[in-house]
């Protein structure tokens, strides 16, 4: 999904590719999108659990959010995470000198 | 009939188009194929950030106090008026990102061990939220923190 995604001098490439990954969109719109589908703040809460029951402590959320959606659509997937006991969350930028 | 080669010189009667053809074909062959095999898609990176179980949240250790600290924790709220951010480390305001990261680094030289909570309004723009972050991790602090709102977003 093409997102404008935020700016950061501090990000790291991303070469590990075994950690287990959901990868959440969050448009401008303040929408979010798993696996190319629209989801509620609700069913990612059940789909996060479900995939931490099935991978482990290991699995990483990823949070591919546009740079204009307002914070408040960010804070529910955290929130479903550390509910769904998963610790390791990242965010996709670019980089600082790419735009 | 056999065909004339362009490319055998027949005393000083030569065809520049039929000589120059093959090549024009092979250059934009490879045009072409460069061009498809381009990738003009901007290289994604990532910000790792470690989830911390919600202080609060668990009610059995509601009772208990909470571990002391060596340094306290430097929140830095986030406000947005539709336009510009404004900003705070700890009630003291900023007028800009780059006054906010020569506090946090003035203040890291002393503590990097302090934590750094990163304290937005709901409606701050994801790019504004994360440019702090990245702020804070480039001023040496080692721990940045999100505050979330554990009761929703009304």
């Amino acid at each position: 999904m093409e997102l404008t995604l935020p700016q950061a001098s501090s990000g790291q490439d991303d070469i590990d590719l075994e950690t287990p990954r959901l990868t959440v969109n969050v448009k401008s719109d303040g929408s979010l999108w798993l696996a190319g589908r629209p989801i509620s703040q609700q069913q990612l809460k059940v789909k996060f659990s479900e995939a931490r029951d099935k991978e482990g402590e290991n699995i990483e959320v990823r949070i591919r959010g546009s740079r204009e959606a307002p914070y408040s659509t960010v804070e529910p997937i955290m929130l479903a995470c550390t509910a769904s006991k998963i610790w390791k969350v990242t965010y996709a930028v670019y980089r600082e000198d790419s735009q | 009939m056999k065909r004339a080669s362009p490319f055998i010189r027949r005393g000083s009667d030569i065809d520049i188009d039929d000589a120059m053809t093959p090549m024009i074909d092979v250059v934009f062959l490879l045009l072409v194929f460069f061009v498809w095999t381009a990738s003009f898609q901007i290289i994604e990176q990532i910000l790792p950030s470690n989830m911390s179980e919600l202080s609060g949240s668990d009610p059995a250790n509601q009772m208990e106090p909470p571990e002391p600290k060596d340094f306290d924790d430097l929140v830095v709220r986030i406000t947005w008026d539709g336009q510009a951010p404004a900003w705070k480390i700890n009630d003291q305001l900023f007028a800009s990102i780059e006054e906010v990261k020569i506090q946090l680094i003035t203040i890291a030289d002393i503590q990097t061990e302090a934590i750094v909570v990163l304290h937005p309004d709901p409606i701050v723009p994801l790019g504004i939220v994360i440019g702090a972050y990245d702020t804070a991790k480039l001023s040496g602090f080692s721990k940045v923190s999100f505050a979330v709102n554990p009761q929703g977003n009304p």
